[in-house]
């Protein structure tokens, strides 16, 4: 199966910021925070669709996300808004700083066909099976 | 294409609504103060109960939804314990009870993490950290996962700063860097920089820069775009500074910028008279973190050889600012600082909320305006799932979900009663009216916070200090 070395960016767009002004749990910020921006040539070489899902991981975790296109061209960078389904791919060491690196880390993206978004309530329950 | 501020508040005054003029937006740090809400009068529309938010002219789509979405299926009108393994099992409460549970779990508490307050008032900041103060907590608030590297920045190497009223009369150049206006501050390029005159600048004789790792609608706005590899901000600041200098770079690209087009803005900001710089979490969430905000507050200091140039963050959310200034004036220290010693102790990377969590240093967490179950690391949400969470928030968040206690609150700036204070990105105190009523028996979080400090001085015999 087709894999994918991307950077991995995680940071705000206004529908995130729309959805969480409506609420957390509406379904805008769900649509708004589960989706990965990925550029068209990148998509290709996946071999997926927009609409399809993926599997994000880094060396902290992995998180299955819908594909959106990418407006503009960023070959290379994966981008997922902020929110509870970015926060399972980034680590909480801060370097002494209080900040977690929350951009520029590396990520393997793979197709992940039939696999479905965590719910925000599945998201908390796999955190408390995980939680030592 | 100056399309703000607009004053058309006539055509909502309609006999069935009023007019408030001059509303401060309480989305995000830039408190665009001219919004116009439109209420519902006596005689409501049809469908629309009595003091209803129809209208919000001036706000982005952002803060047009906060004022227009606050009593939706989302808003907590009643306080809540909630237990059972997925506190699915929800209990409602008076507030006094609710109250009284959490002081308990705050007295109990050996080590407790308090986190939060951008979102509100430096009033109701006033009263967290006296909460902090008399509960040995560690008190932390949203800037250690936004700018807070660029005060550690400020504290190593100062910052030449300004109002955004200078920077809209003034500035020729401005440099977005890390940041992205039209997602996060929709109008700040409207009210401070690309769209609006000013007193010495006519619209669109600025130039506008967008310095970013990936290009966003933003970009295709300004004056020039420049692409920059992630994580190498870094090195194209110190390359700019040493073009400054006149000195010569031999290579073709830095952090993947091709060098003519680093050499084209470099002389840019030469030839400038006023340039004002503002920086994002691009910056700060990268590699380098605080390092990034030294080196651009050592390149402002450079241009002020050539020009007069200024820096500033993109405070995100609305009193972020103020809650750096309230702590600062009240411990001396602007976040992360832990009072369980009796004094305060400033220490980012230990008394950080992340750090503290992800390393499961804190038996009990508070949480006030904010929403870390959403935002930290999955390491720092997992110890929150294990310890007893206290949450003070309007709407059900990602955090109220994962609560044993929830305190509903009243939206400072819109339905919370008495004074209240916000501090704009650039340190300009703007005052948070009342517009409209609460809903019936929510308080504001100043008052809620009041009645967690006396609660926790009675259960620890501890006497209040009276302020005078």
């Amino acid at each position: 199966m087709p894999s994918l070395e991307v950077i991995l960016l995680t940071g705000r767009t206004r529908r995130q910021g729309v959805g969480l002004e409506l609420g957390k749990l509406s379904e805008t910020y769900f649509e708004a925070t589960t989706q990965v921006r990925l550029d068209p040539s990148d998509i290709e070489k996946l071999g997926v669709e927009a609409g399809d899902t993926v599997e994000v991981k880094t060396e902290h975790g992995s998180v299955i996300l819908t594909v959106v296109v990418a407006p503009r061209p960023s070959a290379g960078i994966a981008f997922i808004p902020y929110g509870p389904w970015a926060n399972l791919v980034i680590g909480g060491e801060t370097d002494s700083t209080g900040m977690p690196t929350m951009k520029g880390l590396k990520a393997t993206i793979n197709p992940a066909p039939g696999k479905q978004v965590l719910t925000l309530q599945e998201l908390y329950a796999e955190l408390r099976a995980t939680a030592k | 294409m100056t399309t703000d501020p607009k004053d058309t508040a006539g055509i909502l005054a309609t006999p069935r609504a009023r007019v408030v003029k001059n509303v401060v937006c309480t989305f995000c740090g830039a408190l665009c103060d001219d919004i116009q809400v439109a209420i519902t009068l006596t005689g409501p529309l049809p469908r629309v109960p009595e003091g209803t938010i129809i209208e919000a002219l001036n706000a982005c789509r952002i803060g047009h939804t906060k004022f227009l979405k606050l009593r939706d299926e989302y808003r907590i009108l009643k306080p809540e314990l909630r237990s059972g393994p997925n506190k699915s099992e929800v209990r409602q409460v008076s507030l006094d009870v609710a109250v009284k549970e959490a002081a308990k779990i705050l007295a109990r508490a050996k080590r407790p993490l308090i986190y939060g307050l951008a979102s509100t008032s430096n009033e109701a900041n006033v009263k967290a950290l006296e909460l902090a103060e008399v509960s040995g907590a560690i008190v932390d608030n949203t800037s250690s996962v936004c700018h807070g590297p660029g005060i550690e920045a400020v504290q190593r190497v100062g910052i030449g700063t300004a109002t955004l009223g200078k920077i809209k009369n003034y500035a020729d150049v401005v440099i977005y860097w890390g940041c992205n206006p039209v997602a996060a501050h929709p109008r700040h390029t409207r009210r401070y920089s690309q769209f609006i005159e000013g007193m010495f600048r006519k619209e669109g004789e600025r130039k506008v820069y967008h310095i970013d790792v990936r290009p966003t609608r933003f970009s295709d706005e300004v004056t020039d775009f420049l692409q920059v590899n992630p994580g190498e901000d870094y090195e194209l600041m110190a390359v700019i500074r040493a073009l400054l200098r006149g000195r010569e770079i031999p290579q073709e690209s830095v952090a993947g910028v091709p060098m003519r087009q680093v050499r084209e803005f470099a002389a840019t900001l030469k030839s400038a008279e006023f340039i004002a710089i503002f920086f994002g979490l691009g910056l700060t969430q990268s590699r380098g973190k605080d390092h990034n905000i030294t080196q651009a507050i050592d390149l402002t200091a450079e241009l002020n050889h050539h020009a007069k140039a200024v820096i500033m963050p993109m405070r995100g959310h609305f009193n972020v600012t103020g809650a750096n200034h309230v702590s600062t004036w009240t411990f001396g220290f602007p976040f992360s600082v832990s009072l369980e010693t009796g004094a305060p102790y400033y220490m980012p990377g230990e008394a950080s909320a992340v750090d503290v969590l992800t390393r499961g240093e804190t038996d009990a967490v508070l949480v006030i305006a904010a929403d870390p179950a959403a935002s930290f690391p999955a390491a720092a949400v997992r110890h929150m799932l294990k310890v007893p969470v206290i949450t003070l928030d309007p709407k059900r968040s990602a955090t109220t979900e994962i609560s044993d206690v929830v305190l509903p609150s009243a939206y400072v700036g819109i339905e919370a009663d008495g004074i209240h204070t916000a501090y704009r990105m650039d340190g300009i105190p703007l005052q948070l009216r009342k517009i409209i009523d609460p809903p019936k028996g929510i308080e504001s979080d100043e008052h809620i916070l009041d009645m967690l400090v006396r609660e926790v001085c009675r259960l620890k015999g501890i006497k209040r200090y009276k302020h005078t």
